[in-house]
């Protein structure tokens, strides 16, 4: 089966010459929830710019679903790829959210038909149909955030990549966030997020990427979350609940990673 | 991209014109550039170079950069000097066709061109030499005086400065949108005119809403530190002048007046 993403021996250079990323390599699955851990600096972003061809790889390759990006498939790779930035403010610019959301779209030279359906089904899927007609400024951080993801998701990529997607929500908000991105897993799509909320990774990936100074430090699934030296060299702690259980008791292996693994194991000793 | 763009050009130093008062800076730029257009023979430009020359060599600064403020300026001097050369009237020297170089035309040729090259090249060694920050200082200073007629000095010093620290915010911001909305799809590159301003709708405004939702935070941060403008404000760094700051003004006297005398008396 061909990766989603393929990325062999990439390096960046910015042109003051700082080096960005260094031989990094890594694959990830179709259909996975990878989490691309790292300190601020370690070249999150710049690695994610390069997912869908914002940025051309200097040297080494990165390939989509079996397409090398390059100048050529550059926009072919963009309707791939879908890339949810940081901050909603940097791409909702339109006066009214369901004008914003058929931006991407609309860009790709679709049918106004088949745009009006696409717009639908991310609005709703976001559960912001009812505020289609609203002037996204004057939405909360949350709901616009929302909107910049029904954003990208109205371009019906197959791989979609969001950078801190946690950042300055509010709790209930996370959820939510979090609620929609799995029932996009439910729905086949490849999931990969930049982040270093470290519980929520915990609780959400399936797949660890670790980068530091712009090189791959480790990759890895979900038990790498409970190697503490690998995580301290990238500024992470452990997460909340191995950290609970590696001092508390037990054997390594039996060491559980999400809030639900740690429940059923006091469920099972308290009762 | 945008990064590479070079504002302000100030190259940080320790040597005597770097230290000096920006005021007396500002103050001797200022007669400098009205002497180059009081000389009019060669003996007055012969002192003046030396008036331009002898802090270029006291600031340390590579010649490099001083040509590299004249480059954007080169067509200019050319276009100028052609003009001067080709349509003064008076004693022909040579004939190429219907066009005529006189012994005037060489000679008002060579002013312009001299006087150019002079005004552009002490306005380079100012900001070379000057922080923006220490140019809106003293320009502040300079401004004061005229308060009572209503010039809003202070405000205007505010103003450069803060415009100053953010372009590099606004040209980070700009790259930033620019990637967010180049993920939709959005081109900015090709296309006719028209085209390619109306493509830059979804890049100016989050950039402008983001630029007004600075103002108003840096607004509201400064005045809860208590800013009120320039009334009973202190200064971090009182500016004073020192000996090299007399010693220039003493030895733009002397030139001034060389040019002067130069202007009534040799001709």
């Amino acid at each position: 089966m061909t990766k989603a993403i393929e990325v062999k021996n990439l390096d960046y250079k910015y042109s003051d010459g700082t080096e960005a990323l260094r031989d990094i390599s890594f694959s990830i699955d179709k259909g996975s929830k990878t989490a691309l851990l790292g300190p601020n600096g370690a070249g999150k972003s710049t690695l994610i710019m390069h997912l869908n061809g914002i940025l051309l790889p200097q040297r080494g390759k990165v390939i989509i679903d079996g397409k090398e990006v390059n100048k050529k498939t550059e926009r072919e790779i963009k309707k791939k790829v879908g890339v949810v930035f940081q901050d909603p403010d940097d791409q909702v610019f339109s006066t009214t959210v369901w004008e914003d959301v058929a931006f991407g779209p609309v860009n790709m030279g679709i049918a106004e038909e088949v745009v009006r359906e696409k717009v639908e089904k991310a609005l709703k899927l976001v559960d912001m149909w009812q505020l289609k007609d609203k002037m996204p400024y004057h939405l909360s951080y949350g709901q616009k955030k929302r909107v910049a993801l029904a954003g990208i998701l109205a371009m019906d990529s197959d791989i979609i990549v969001l950078d801190e997607p946690g950042a300055y929500l509010d709790p209930r908000g996370k959820h939510d966030l979090f609620e929609i991105l799995n029932e996009l897993h439910r729905n086949k799509k490849t999931l990969l997020i930049a982040t270093h909320d470290i519980n929520l990774v915990a609780e959400w990936a399936d797949r660890i990427i670790i980068l530091k100074e712009g090189q791959l430090l480790k990759e890895g699934d979900r038990s790498l979350l409970l190697e503490e030296e690998i995580l301290m060299q990238a500024n992470l702690t452990l997460p909340i609940v191995p950290s609970i259980f590696l001092q508390a008791c037990c054997q390594r292996s039996k060491i559980p990673v999400t809030v639900e693994e740690a429940v059923n194991i006091l469920k099972r000793v308290m009762r | 991209m945008l990064k590479d763009i070079n504002i302000g050009q100030y190259i940080p130093g320790d040597s005597p014109v770097h230290r000096m008062d920006p005021r007396v800076k500002i103050i001797l730029t200022i007669i400098y550039v009205v002497l180059l257009f009081v000389i009019n023979n060669f003996y007055g430009y012969a002192i003046s170079s030396v008036f331009i020359i002898l802090p270029v060599v006291l600031s340390k600064i590579s010649i490099r950069y001083l040509f590299k403020g004249l480059r954007p300026i080169l067509i200019i001097i050319l276009i100028t000097v052609l003009f001067n050369l080709f349509l003064t009237e008076g004693e022909v020297v040579y004939r190429i066709g219907s066009f005529s170089i006189t012994k005037e035309g060489i000679r008002m040729a060579a002013f312009m061109a001299l006087r150019l090259i002079f005004l552009i090249t002490g306005t380079t060694l100012l900001t070379l030499t000057t922080s923006p920050i220490d140019l809106t200082d003293g320009i502040e200073r300079l401004l004061n005086p005229f308060k009572r007629i209503g010039v809003p000095a202070h405000e205007l010093a505010m103003m450069m400065t803060i415009a100053l620290r953010f372009i590099p915010t606004l040209l980070e911001e700009t790259e930033k949108i620019m990637k967010a909305q180049m993920a939709r799809g959005a081109d900015f590159e090709s296309g006719n005119f028209i085209n390619r301003a109306k493509n830059m709708v979804p890049l100016l405004v989050p950039l402008f809403i983001s630029a007004f939702r600075r103002a108003d935070d840096l607004a509201m941060a400064m005045e809860a530190r208590c800013y009120r403008g320039g009334e009973n404000r202190t200064r971090m760094k009182q500016l004073k002048m020192s000996a090299v700051d007399y010693a220039a003004f003493a030895f733009t006297a002397l030139l001034s007046a060389g040019v002067v005398y130069t202007r009534f008396f040799f001709h």
